[in-house]
């Protein structure tokens, strides 16, 4: 825990020194707690196993698909979201092109925290809204396997309203989760992609 | 005599100006709300708007997609979206004024707006007092001319007061429909008055002392107000309720219609309340129309959905029987379960039922068992839909021994102990009120939407906007303990279907421990 600490701290520094949005919105001006971008690592994180559906209505066991030695990158949305959803994921659209326009490819994961509404073909629509390539899966199910997945990252709060703005990766199947709280620019996110700790 | 024509023809011109005026301002503000709701051809074009560089589709980038249609903002986890209805945004943000309203944190002051720094917040993210908006507040590419139409909108929000709310009380209606049976009208209303009458009770002090000091008056003691309870029994033929309500709202404004109770047609209801902008929460209604609009919220979408889940189950099947109520309710059921079911290409036929057939129930459960008794064979299933019971399914267990091991019951009501478990604390409040009703299906379903509309009120404070009443219970229904059989509801923005899952019971499994052999399946 010790080096997942040491390690975390400069990443935290970089991101509000870099950033000037970030760093004025805590002039203390303004209050709004959701505008401060937390980033750590959490070597506890295990995705759990899970039976989910995909966009197009077929099951898919997890980790199965997740645990290949791609990046990955997991975040958490329903569709009738107001503000965070939408939001996120569009962020989450433009690194995924800035990615591949450095060459690098990573899998994205979205999950709905939704699921009795968010049917496979709601979640589907979504996905469309956003220019997004291939490399990323949309899932829903069963609403016990989605909260298993959510506890299993911490971020379920007990009510879809309440979740918050998180964006997980790591940098393949044995390395340690690194999360990032808060509403990071794709810029922001990508200097955390560019510095994932790797498998220890 | 000259004097008085050029009186006249002045008077003429000045009023023929003030149409004119009137009719560029409406013009005006329907623009502005056109970019408000994100369908101005200024916010769909591509790049209209971005977040932190990243573009986002126009319905994500809409002013309602976060500050809502009340303009009173919203919260999610931890990031609040402040007001912008004209009233908070063209007026300075004072420790004393943000402190009452919603969404707004106490320490955040800022100089009022006007059309010039409103256009430099939408387009550059900053503040009139230089501050930057906030990371997920998208920026824009809007014309001077494009701000000036959404100020005159953002003017309009939650500006007038709301009908049926005045400094002494609320008023809401409970509406039934005709082909109610008395008992259930009975069980509706009894439990509701009798949470009126304590709700009354507790506060009936409160109006008083709003005179003893000027600091009470403003804050404490203002949002205790008397509730009043009407009860609109439709009469007639569907095609005339929409007149009969028309009629009742003008001789009684309310705030909201709470609660209710109707087997047929709810669709004149769901129209009255959104074109009259009137909240209409959780009626117990098994026909509301499939569409999600604003301010009606359902329990669930009722009959339709049973039958299409049921549908989607029944693999290989072409035909079912269908047992509907010999009434014009009956019938109209009849329409929407037929439809259903021919959607899912399943024939929809009527004869004696045979011993390979499946049958499919729209009736109350004594029904059932009436028409059950009559065969000589009986069928291979009997597929029971609850949205036309009036008790919890829980409560029905078929007397006779050949339906019982027939029967499946269709609902998104929770089995078993869970559902016990819930139930509970109707019971207790009902118990101790003395109340027996016959139905605990409408009972606790009522008596869930009154708790829900007290503890949402006590959120809106004087804010009696039903916009903002409407978005409150997106937040709210989700975190109020559960009062029903049912197993989660939850609805949010554009979601106005509490319960969505339906699950296929078989009425042999129910042991009363749990839920034992429940199919479930979603719509």
């Amino acid at each position: 825990m010790m080096m997942a600490y040491a390690w975390a701290m400069p990443l935290v520094w970089m991101l509000v020194a870099a950033s000037p949005g970030i760093a004025s919105a805590h002039d203390g001006l303004h209050t709004n707690s959701a505008e401060k971008v937390s980033v750590g690592v959490q070597s506890r994180y295990r995705m759990p196993e899970a039976s989910v559906i995909d966009t197009r209505g077929r099951p898919v066991r997890l980790p199965g698909s997740m645990d290949s030695d791609a990046p990955l990158l997991v975040n958490f949305i329903y569709t009738t979201c107001s503000t965070i959803c939408s939001t996120q994921t569009a962020t989450l659209a433009e690194l995924q092109r800035q990615l591949a326009a450095r060459g690098s490819r990573a899998h994205f994961v979205t999950f709905t925290i939704d699921p009795d509404n968010d049917t496979p073909q709601r979640l589907a629509a979504f996905a469309r809204q956003f220019s997004i390539e291939r490399d990323w899966d949309f899932y829903s199910g069963d609403f016990k396997e989605l909260l298993r997945v959510q506890k299993a990252f911490d971020v379920y709060r007990g009510s879809k309203a309440s979740h918050p703005p998180v964006v997980l990766m790591r940098r393949s199947r044995e390395a340690p989760w690194v999360r990032v709280e808060g509403f990071a620019t794709p810029a922001e996110l990508l200097a955390v992609y560019q510095q994932l700790p790797a498998a220890r | 005599m000259r004097c008085l024509v050029a009186a006249a023809l002045i008077g003429v011109s000045a009023l023929s100006a003030q149409a004119q005026g009137s009719a560029a301002d409406a013009a005006l503000i329907a623009r502005g709300e056109s970019i408000y709701f994100g369908t101005h051809a200024s916010m769909v074009r591509p790049g209209a708007a971005r977040v932190q560089g990243a573009p986002v589709p126009a319905a994500a980038a809409a002013c309602v997609a976060c500050h809502r249609r009340s303009g009173l903002g919203s919260a999610e986890s931890q990031l609040l979206v402040p007001p912008v209805a004209g009233f908070m945004l063209f007026n300075p943000l004072l420790p004393q004024t943000g402190r009452r309203l919603p969404w707004t944190s106490q320490d955040r002051t800022r100089p009022a707006y006007d059309e010039t720094t409103l256009l430099r917040a939408l387009n550059a993210g900053v503040a009139p007092d230089g501050v930057l908006l906030a990371a997920p507040m998208p920026r824009f590419a809007l014309g001077q001319d494009d701000v000036a139409a959404l100020a005159a909108y953002l003017r309009t929000l939650s500006a007038a007061p709301s009908a049926g709310v005045n400094g002494e009380e609320v008023v809401f209606a409970t509406v039934t429909t005709p082909d109610v049976p008395a008992s259930q009208v009975r069980d509706l209303l009894n439990t509701l008055q009798e949470f009126f009458k304590e709700k009354n009770a507790g506060t009936r002090h409160e109006a008083g002392r709003r005179s003893q000091s000027v600091r009470t008056e403003s804050t404490m003691y203002s949002r205790f107000r008397r509730w009043r309870l009407e009860h609109w029994a439709l009469e007639g033929e569907p095609h005339t309720w929409g007149a009969q309500l028309e009629a009742r709202y003008k001789a009684t404004p309310v705030f909201a219609l709470l609660s209710g109770v109707s087997y047929d047609d709810w669709e004149p209801v769901h129209a009255f309340c959104e074109r009259s902008h009137l909240p209409c929460l959780l009626p117990i209604v098994s026909m509301p129309p499939a569409r999600e609009d604003f301010y009606s919220i359902y329990f669930s979408p009722g009959l339709a959905a049973e039958a299409s889940t049921l549908a989607q189950s029944l693999t290989g099947v072409h035909e079912v029987i269908l047992w509907t109520d010999v009434s014009a309710s009956g019938e109209r059921q009849r329409a929407r379960i037929d439809s259903t079911f021919s959607e899912h290409g399943i024939r929809v036929v009527q004869r004696k039922p045979r011993a390979d057939d499946i049958v499919v129930t729209a009736l109350s459960s004594s029904e059932i068992e009436a028409r059950y008794r009559t065969l000589a064979h009986p069928p291979r299933r009997v597929y029971v839909l609850a949205g036309a019971m009036a008790e919890l399914p829980d409560a029905w267990t078929p007397n006779d021994a050949g339906l019982r091991l027939r029967g499946v019951l269709v609902t998104s009501q929770g089995q078993g102990a869970a559902a016990q478990r819930q139930l509970a604390r109707t019971r207790g409040w009902l118990n101790r009120r003395k109340l027996q009703p016959e139905s605990e299906k409408i009972a606790s379903s009522a008596l869930l939407a009154a708790v829900l509309t007290t503890e949402t009120l006590t959120h809106i404070d004087e804010r009696y906007s039903r916009e903002y009443f409407v978005e409150k219970i997106e937040h709210n229904l989700e975190n109020m303990p559960p009062m029903t059989a049912h197993p989660r509801l939850s609805i949010g923005p554009s979601q106005r279907f509490a319960a969505k899952t339906v699950h296929l019971v078989p009425t042999a499994d129910r042991s009363g421990a749990s839920a034992a052999g429940a199919i479930s399946m979603r719509d």
